[in-house]
C-alpha cells in the first residue's frame, strides 16, 4: 500500500556504509507480444485494444492465456541473455518454533550425494562482514544459542549443485525432526512497538485536530483526549462498544516466492529476477547487505528485472525474500535460484496482522454520534515492514463515511515472535471497517432507527472533515450508494424472503454495510511515460507494476485521450527510465526564498531547483494505479499532442492548430476545414521532422496536485505536472520549461488522505441450524468508482473482493502458535481459501454513474473488498436473531453458540 | 523393469530414465522440458494450478492429471497435454479466447489449470453429447475444484459455459 521509502535519484546511486558507491538498475518485463494480429484494425490500433479507450481483453492477457514466461517462477538462468545457463539451488533451514533455544543443527541426514556446496549460517556471514539489509534491526540467521526471532528465521542456507540434489535433498531435510536440535523453553519476550503509533483526534467544540494544531499537536493531545472521554463517560448519550479480534491470514498469490539471482564476483554486479511489488526498494535494501567496508564481496551494481508476480495483495511488498536471496547469491559460483513451496510461503510469507481493537460509539437518541474512541493493536511479528502504516490506516479509516465531531482513534503495530505481519489488501481498512459498520447495525436496531436512516444522519458531505481533519474534496455519493441498496428487492423483500428459508428449516438474514476506503497515500509522486515508435505503436512506460489488479491494461489505454488510440505495449517496472530524468525531493533554498510554502504565489524555475519535485514514487499499491498512475501516462500523451503531433499536423494542414479544437475521429487527427490526417501521415512527418516521440513526466498529488504553467514550443499551458521532459532518446531527454508552479497548501500534508472510494454491500446469509453451516446466498455491491476504466476489470476486482472476504470471515487463520503455519508444515489443505462452492451465486455490482465534472477513476481494488465483512457479519446477526460477532473467523461453534 | 520411461508430451515423444521416474511431472516440464506453463501452486493436489489434460494408453478420450503430484514412472504410454498445446497468438483455442473476452483471470497465474481442466470437459462433451441442462453440473465437476485467488469464479465459469455451449448447440 505505502511506503516510507522514497525512491529518487540518489537511490541509483548509492553509497554504502563503506563508502563504496554502487548503481543500481532495474528493468521491468514488457508485454510485447500483442503487436501482431489478424483483429487489428490498422497496425497501430493494438489488437487488445483496437477502440480507443476501450480494452477487449487485458494488454497481458494473450501472455497469460498462452503459458509464455512472465512470472518469476517461470524463469531459468538458461531464460537470460547474457547469463550462464545452469544454475545452483537454495534451500533453508529454518526455525520451526518460537519458544525453544536452537543449540545446534545437523545436515548429516544427507547422504554424501546430497550435500550442500555451501551452507550459509550467522557464522558465515559474521566471518565475511554481511551487513544487515536496509531496514533490518533482527539478524539475518539465528545463532546457536539463541531463540529465533520469529517462525521460520532461517538457521542455515544450503546451496545445493543443481536442480535434482536439490530435489532429493530437500525430501529429505523438509518436516525432518532430526535437523535442528532444540534446547530449553524460554518466556515470550514482551511485545514491543514498531515505530511510529497513530493518534487522531478530532474535537469540533473545542476546533482541535491533526491537520489544524500541527505546534500543539502532541502536547493538547492528552487533553482532549481525556475531555472526550469525559464527555462520553458523563453525557446520556447511547454507547456501544465491543471488543475484537481478527485472525492472521495469508495472502495465498497463488504464485510461491520465487526468484534468480547472480553475483558475478568478475564485475560486481548482482543481478536478481523478482516477481516483486517493491523492486526499487528491495535493490536498495540489498545493496546495505554489503556495505561493510570488510565485506568479503565487493558489489558493484545491482541489476533487477522485475517479472508480473503470480498474485501479490501487499504479500510481496517489502518482502524478506528478495534480501535473503541477494545475500545468498553472493555465496553461490554462478546463478541462484530459489523458488518457495507452499509450505515455506506460508511459515515466513507476509500476512495480514492478527489485530485486536476496541471501539465505542456514542449516539444521541435521534441517531446522531456524537462521538467515537477506538484503538487497534496489531500483531507485526517478527520483522518489521510496513506494519505501522498498516495500523495508522486503520485509525484514519476508524471514522468510515461518517462526520464524527468528537473521535479519537490510536493504533500502533507490535514487536512479537509471530508470523510477520504485513501490507494485505484493504491496508487496516478491514479492521476498522468491521469495528464500526458492526456496531453503528447494532445501534440501529437498539435506537429502533433503520440501518439506512442511521448512516444517513451521519454522512461526511463536501462541508465536513474526516478524523483528522481534512475537508472532504470529492463528491463521495455516500448517500447515491444508500440509495441504491435501499431500493434492491434483497432489502425491500427480506423479510418474506426470511420466511421463506424459516420453512425449509433455514435461518436467513440480510446485512448492510457502508465504507469509505481512501485510496493513495498521504502524498504521492509518480512518474509515466509515452513512446511513439516508427512503426505507429505506442509504449507506455511506467515504474509500475502490475499484480493482476489490471494496472497494465488501464496504463495501456491512458494514451487514448490525447493520442486517439490506446498503447500497444506497456514496459512496467521501469525504474531506470525515470531515474535519468535526476528529480529531486531536495529542495535547495535560494535568497529571498525561505520556504516552500511561499511558492504557492508562484514562481518561474530557478537553475538550482529546476529538478526539484515535492513527491517521489513508492512501492506499488493496487490503490495507485487507476488515479494517480493514469494520470501522469495520460498526461505524457497530452505532452505528445502539444509537442509533437499538433506541430506535425501544423506542418502539413500549414496552420497551428487551437488544441481545443482538434478531434480524434475514427484513429485521424481532425480539424474543421482541414484534410483528416492518418495517425501514418502523422508518424511518418514527426520522424522526419525530427519531432520528439518520447515523453516523461512527473506528477505529485498531496490532496491535490502541483501544478505549472509549461512553456511548449508552440503552445504555453497549465498542466497538474511537476516536471516534463521529451525528446528522441530515453536517455537524452529535454525538459519542457516549467514556471509558476503552485503547489497543494501546505497544510495537505496533514491531511493523510484525501480521496476515497466508496463502496457499499448488501449480503444475504442463510444458516443452517442442523449443520451450522452458512452459505452465502446474495450480494449487492455500489461502488462510487469515478470514471470507469475498464469495467471488466472493476467488475473482476469487485468479485474477487467478495470470494476473499469469505475466506476472512470464515475460514481462514494462520496460528501464532507452534501449531500454526509458522512450523512449516501448513498448506491449502489446512488453510482453506474460497473455492467456487463458496462464493454466492447471485453477484451485482452497480457501478455508479461518475458525479458531475469527474473525469478520472478512483482507485478501487481495496475499495470493494472493505464493505464485505462487516456486511456478512450483520446479516448473520440478522440471521442469528441479533447474535454479534466480534471474532474472526467464525467457526462452527459460533454458530451453534449464536443460536443456542 | 525397463530403465526407461516413455511418453509423449504434446505429442512429441519423450525418454527419461527410470531412476529419475519418482520426479513429478511439473518438475519435469519445467526443469527438462523449459515448458514453464503449467504452474505450481501448493504441490499437494489441492489448488489443481498444475492441471494438464492427459490421454491413457487404452483411452482416446481426455483426463485431467495433477501434474504436481504425478510421478513420471506412472506416465508410461501416456500423451501429457499442457498449455502450450493449445493455440498461437494468430489462432487461440476457443477457451483461450473465451478467456481473454471475459477477463477471466486476473494474474493469470491459475489460467492454465483452468484451461486444461476445461478442454478436457470439452473432449468429453465432443465424445459423449450432453444436454445444456447438464452443462453447469459438468463445468462444476471438472473446474469446480481449482483455485484462484484474485477472482471470484464468475468469469471464468462465463467463458467455459460459453465455449461449451455453442459446442452443444452445435453438435
Ligand atoms: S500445485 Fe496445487 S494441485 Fe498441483
Ligand atoms: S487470476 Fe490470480 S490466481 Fe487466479
Amino acid at each position: 500500500m505505502e511506503s516510507d521509502l522514497n525512491i529518487n535519484r540518489r537511490n541509483f546511486i548509492k553509497t554504502l556504509a563503506c563508502g563504496t558507491v554502487v548503481t543500481l538498475s532495474f528493468k521491468g518485463l514488457s508485454v510485447n507480444i500483442l503487436s501482431a494480429s489478424e483483429n487489428s484494425r490498422d497496425s497501430t490500433h493494438p489488437a487488445w485494444a483496437p477502440i480507443p479507450g476501450k480494452a477487449n481483453w487485458r494488454i497481458d492477457g494473450m501472455a497469460k492465456v498462452l503459458g509464455k514466461k512472465i512470472f518469476a517462477r517461470d524463469y531459468r538462468a538458461r531464460d537470460i541473455d547474457g547469463w550462464p545457463n545452469t544454475e545452483r539451488y537454495l534451500y533453508p533451514i529454518r526455525a520451526d518454533r518460537n519458544n525453544q533455544v536452537i543449540t545446534s543443527y545437523d545436515l548429516s541426514v544427507l547422504p554424501p550425494e546430497l550435500s550442500p556446496m555451501v551452507v550459509i549460517d550467522s557464522e558465515v556471514i559474521a566471518r565475511d562482514n554481511i551487513d544487515l539489509a536496509g531496514g533490518m534491526i533482527k539478524p539475518f540467521f539465528v545463532k546457536l544459542g539463541n531463540t529465533a526471532d520469529y517462525f521460520g528465521q532461517p538457521i542455515a542456507m544450503l546451496i545445493f549443485e543443481n536442480f535434482d540434489v536439490y530435489r532429493k535433498a530437500k525430501i529429505i531435510l523438509q518436516f525432518n525432526q532430526q535437523v535442528i536440535e532444540y534446547g530449553k523453553v524460554v518466556k515470550r519476550p514482551d511485545p514491543k512497538m514498531y515505530s511510529p503509533s497513530s493518534a487522531y483526534i478530532r474535537d469540533d467544540e473545542s476546533g482541535f485536530d491533526y491537520v489544524n494544531n500541527n505546534d500543539d499537536y502532541d502536547n493538547l493531545y492528552p487533553v482532549i483526549a481525556d475531555n472526550i472521554e469525559k464527555a462520553i463517560d458523563e453525557s446520556d448519550w447511547n454507547l456501544f462498544e465491543r471488543e475484537f479480534k481478527s485472525q492472521t491470514t495469508d495472502p495465498v498469490f497463488m504464485e510461491p516466492e520465487s526468484g534468480l539471482a547472480w553475483f558475478n564476483k568478475d564485475d560486481g554486479e548482482l543481478r536478481l529476477v523478482l516477481g516483486t511489488q517493491s523492486p526499487a526498494g528491495d535493490m536498495w535494501k540489498i545493496a546495505d547487505i554489503f556495505g561493510h567496508e570488510n565485506c568479503s564481496f565487493k558489489l558493484s551494481h545491482v541489476d533487477l528485472m522485475a517479472c508480473y508476480p503470480g498474485g501479490g495483495f501487499g504479500g510481496r511488498d517489502d518482502s524478506y525474500f528478495p534480501k535473503y536471496l541477494g545475500l545468498c547469491a553472493a555465496y553461490a559460483d554462478g546463478p541462484l535460484r530459489w523458488v518457495h513451496d507452499r509450505y515455506e510461503q506460508f511459515q515466513v510469507g507476509l500476512k495480514r496482522h492478527e489485530t485486536n481493537f476496541k471501539e465505542q460509539i456514542a449516539l444521541d437518541n435521534d441517531g446522531i454520534i456524537k462521538a467515537l474512541k477506538s484503538e487497534f493493536i496489531m500483531n507485526g511479528g517478527g520483522r518489521r515492514n510496513l506494519s505501522p502504516y498498516v495500523a495508522q490506516l486503520s485509525a484514519i479509516s476508524s471514522s468510515n463515511s461518517y462526520d464524527i465531531s468528537k473521535a479519537i482513534s490510536y493504533a500502533k503495530a507490535v514487536d512479537t515472535p509471530d508470523l510477520i505481519g504485513g501490507s494485505q489488501r484493504g491496508f487496516g481498512g478491514p479492521q476498522a471497517f468491521m469495528a464500526i459498520e458492526t456496531l453503528l447495525d447494532e445501534a440501529a436496531i437498539d435506537l429502533k432507527i433503520d440501518p439506512f436512516e442511521i448512516r444517513r444522519r451521519n454522512l461526511l458531505d463536501k462541508n465536513s472533515k474526516t478524523i483528522t481533519g481534512a475537508p472532504v474534496h470529492q463528491e463521495l455519493q455516500l448517500t447515491s450508494i444508500l440509495d441504491e441498496l435501499e431500493k434492491q428487492p434483497l432489502w425491500q423483500n427480506r423479510l418474506a424472503k426470511q420466511k421463506i428459508f424459516e420453512e425449509d428449516g433455514l435461518n436467513y438474514g440480510v446485512g448492510l454495510a457502508l465504507t469509505n476506503r481512501a485510496y493513495g497515500t498521504e502524498g504521492d509522486g509518480m512518474y509515466g511515460g509515452v513512446e511513439i515508435k516508427k512503426n505507429g505503436q505506442i509504449v507506455v512506460h511506467t515504474p509500475y507494476i502490475d499484480m493482476g489488479n489490471g494496472a497494465a491494461t488501464a496504463l495501456g489505454l491512458a494514451p487514448a485521450k490525447y493520442l486517439g488510440r490506446n498503447a500497444s505495449d506497456i514496459n512496467m517496472g521501469e525504474v531506470a527510465f525515470f531515474d535519468q530524468l535526476d528529480l529531486t525531493t531536495s529542495y535547495r533554498e535560494i535568497s529571498n526564498i525561505v520556504t516552500r510554502a511561499l511558492t504557492k504565489f508562484g514562481w518561474a524555475d530557478d537553475d538550482e531547483n529546476s529538478k526539484y519535485v515535492s513527491h517521489d514514487s513508492g512501492s506499488s499499491s493496487a490503490c495507485l494505479a487507476a488515479f494517480h498512475q493514469f494520470h501522469v501516462v495520460e498526461q505524457a500523451g497530452l505532452a505528445l499532442l502539444l509537442q509533437t503531433i499538433l506541430p506535425a499536423a501544423a506542418k502539413i494542414w500549414q496552420t497551428q492548430p487551437d488544441y481545443n479544437e482538434i478531434v480524434w475521429r475514427d484513429g485521424k487527427l481532425t480539424l474543421k476545414d482541414y484534410e483528416d490526417l492518418s495517425w501514418s501521415v502523422i508518424v511518418k512527418t514527426i520522424f522526419e521532422e525530427r519531432l520528439p516521440n518520447i515523453a516523461s513526466v512527473h506528477a505529485s498529488f498531496v490532496s491535490e496536485f502541483t501544478r505549472a504553467d509549461y512553456k511548449f514550443t508552440d503552445y504555453e499551458v497549465n498542466l497538474p505536472l511537476d516536471y516534463v521532459a521529451m525528446g528522441n532518446r530515453k536517455t537524452d531527454l529535454t525538459p519542457i520549461l516549467r514556471s509558476n508552479i503552485t503547489y497543494p497548501p501546505r497544510k495537505a500534508d496533514r491531511y493523510k488522505r484525501s480521496r476515497f472510494a466508496p463502496c457499499g454491500a448488501l449480503i444475504a446469509v442463510s444458516v443452517n441450524p442442523k449443520t451450522r453451516q452458512v452459505q452465502i446466498e446474495h450480494c449487492i455491491s455500489v461502488l462510487s468508482a469515478g470514471k470507469q476504466l475498464c469495467p471488466e476489470i472493476v467488475k473482476g476486482q469487485s468479485e474477487g473482493g467478495v470470494a476473499m472476504s469469505i475466506g476472512y470471515v470464515f475460514f481462514e487463520d494462520c496460528l501464532n502458535t507452534n501449531d500454526g503455519p509458522g512450523n512449516g508444515t501448513w498448506n491449502l489443505d489446512q488453510y482453506r481459501i474460497p473455492g467456487l462452492s463458496d462464493i454466492p451465486k447471485k453477484q451485482n455490482l452497480i457501478v455508479l454513474e461518475a458525479p458531475e465534472g469527474e473525469e478520472s477513476a478512483r482507485g478501487i481494488a481495496e475499495a470493494v473488498l472493505c464493505p464485505i465483512a462487516p456486511a456478512i457479519l450483520n446479516a448473520l446477526s440478522a440471521a442469528t436473531s441479533g447474535h454479534r460477532f466480534s471474532k474472526l473467523p467464525i467457526t462452527e461453534d459460533d454458530i451453534k453458540e449464536a443460536l443456542s | 523393469m525397463t530403465d526407461v520411461i516413455e511418453f509423449k508430451i504434446n505429442d512429441q515423444v519423450v525418454k527419461v530414465e527410470a531412476s529419475d521416474g519418482d520426479m513429478t511431472l511439473i518438475d519435469y516440464l519445467h526443469e527438462h522440458q523449459n515448458l514453464t506453463g503449467t504452474k505450481f501452486s501448493c504441490g499437494i493436489g489441492v489448488c489443481r494450478s498444475c492441471t494438464v489434460a492427459t490421454r491413457a494408453p487404452d483411452s482416446n478420450s481426455l483426463g485431467t492429471t495433477l501434474s504436481c503430484l504425478t510421478r513420471l514412472f506412472e506416465l508410461s504410454g501416456f500423451n501429457v497435454y499442457t498449455v502450450e498445446s493449445l493455440g498461437t497468438e494468430q489462432k487461440l483455442a476457443a477457451l483461450q479466447k473465451a478467456f481473454l473476452e471475459h477477463f477471466s483471470f486476473q494474474c493469470g497465474y491459475c489460467a492454465p489449470g483452468f484451461l486444461m481442466a476445461a478442454e478436457a470437459m470439452l473432449d468429453q462433451i465432443r465424445k459423449k453429447p450432453i444436454t445444456k441442462e447438464q452443462l453447469d453440473n459438468l463445468i462444476e465437476g471438472y473446474v469446480g475444484s481449482n483455485l484462484c485467488r484474485c477472482t471470484g469464479y464468475v468469469s471464468y465459469i462465463e467463458a467455459i459455459r460459453e465455449v461449451a455451449s455453442e459446442m452443444i448447440k452445435n453438435k
